[in-house]
């Protein structure tokens, strides 16, 4: 009987605390394309990995006068282990609107893969096993425009 | 038997490394259902709309938290609410993506996340078979602590509302669901 007890305890906080929780153990929601390191240079959108994707810090790109013409955003996919850059432009006209991502490890950094005019994404590189920082600009006829999101 | 008892401990240390140990998690277990039956039992005081009224998104908040990481994951360092526990993980909430539930290091206790669509018939916004979302007790106090879920692929775009109860607080956070999928990257 108090064995019995005993695991209905069990049970009865699986109950609880099970229903739509998902703990932070990376890789176990998904089948991840790549992992960390072996992310580096890999298209997040195509890999999947941006299926996962969070925003995990949000900067503007400011010209130089210091106005905001968009915003540089710092992803990263738990699934993957692995972070990138994306920019967002607010202008209304077609720019050059590029992304890089960079980690403390010294990983080759990662360039725009993917841009048309308006958004823009890099490659993904190592975010597990380093911290990371998005780099974002924005290239018009009228000037530019660069904004940093910084992990480290 | 034996088997199913270690069935339910097995599935168990996925959310609870210690409740299987004896006594002590009798009374742990007993506890937190009392917790959540208290919480459960507070009545949801989300924001009715007019029909085609504005949705009243809750304001995104700055959180001191760049540069920390909880098992190699980064905590972003916004979320949406007055705390202790915001919603976070995406700026824009569309169908699918991950979303993120951040507890600060000053709150240890429990948590129970409630709601539904506030312009329209819809339930709990999140993937959960049960309707609500139960934050479980810091297994280390003084930690900011990341629980990851997500929305449903099928759910409406609209208002949607959810109640966020805890021992000593109860918030509120509106976000809107936008139609389509999310933008690339």
């Amino acid at each position: 009987m108090r064995m019995f007890v005993k695991r209905f305890g069990a049970l009865l906080m699986a109950a609880l605390f099970s229903t739509g929780i998902s703990l932070s153990v990376p890789g176990t929601a998904y089948a991840a394309a790549c992992w960390d390191r072996g992310c580096n240079g890999g298209n997040p959108q195509t890999s999947g990995c941006a299926a996962t994707g969070i925003t995990v810090l949000t900067a503007p790109v400011k010209n130089p006068q210091g106005t905001t013409w968009g915003y540089v955003d710092l992803r990263y996919s738990n699934a993957c282990g692995a972070n990138w850059s994306r920019t967002r432009s607010g202008q209304t006209a077609y720019c050059a609107v590029g992304s890089t991502i960079y980690n403390n490890k010294g990983d080759t950094p990662g360039p725009t893969v993917y841009q048309d005019g308006w958004t823009s994404y890099s490659t993904m590189l190592s975010g597990y096993s380093a911290l990371d920082r998005a780099n974002g600009f924005i290239t018009c006829d009228y000037g530019s425009a660069v904004g940093w999101a910084n992990q480290y | 038997m034996v088997f199913v008892g270690r069935l339910g401990c097995l599935a168990l240390t996925v959310i609870s490394l210690s409740a299987c140990g004896g006594v002590q998690d009798q009374v742990s277990a007993s506890a937190a259902s009392t917790q959540l039956a208290q919480f459960q039992s507070r009545p949801l005081a989300l924001p009715s709309l007019a029909p085609n009224g504005s949705c009243p998104v809750t304001p995104r908040l700055d959180l001191p938290t760049t540069g920390k990481v909880i098992h190699g994951m980064p905590v972003p360092n916004y979320g949406f609410g007055e705390g202790p526990v915001y919603l976070s993980g995406q700026l824009e909430w569309y169908a699918g993506q991950v979303s993120i539930f951040l507890i600060r290091p000053a709150y240890a206790g429990a948590a129970l996340t409630r709601g539904h669509r506030l312009d329209g018939s819809g339930g709990f916004p999140f993937n959960s078979p049960s309707g609500q979302l139960a934050i479980p007790p810091a297994a280390q106090p003084s930690q900011w602590r990341m629980i990851t879920s997500s929305l449903p692929n099928t759910i409406a775009p609209g208002c949607y509302g959810v109640q966020i109860d805890g021992d000593d607080f109860s918030e509120v956070v509106v976000f809107k669901v936008l139609t389509g999928p999310p933008p690339s990257g």
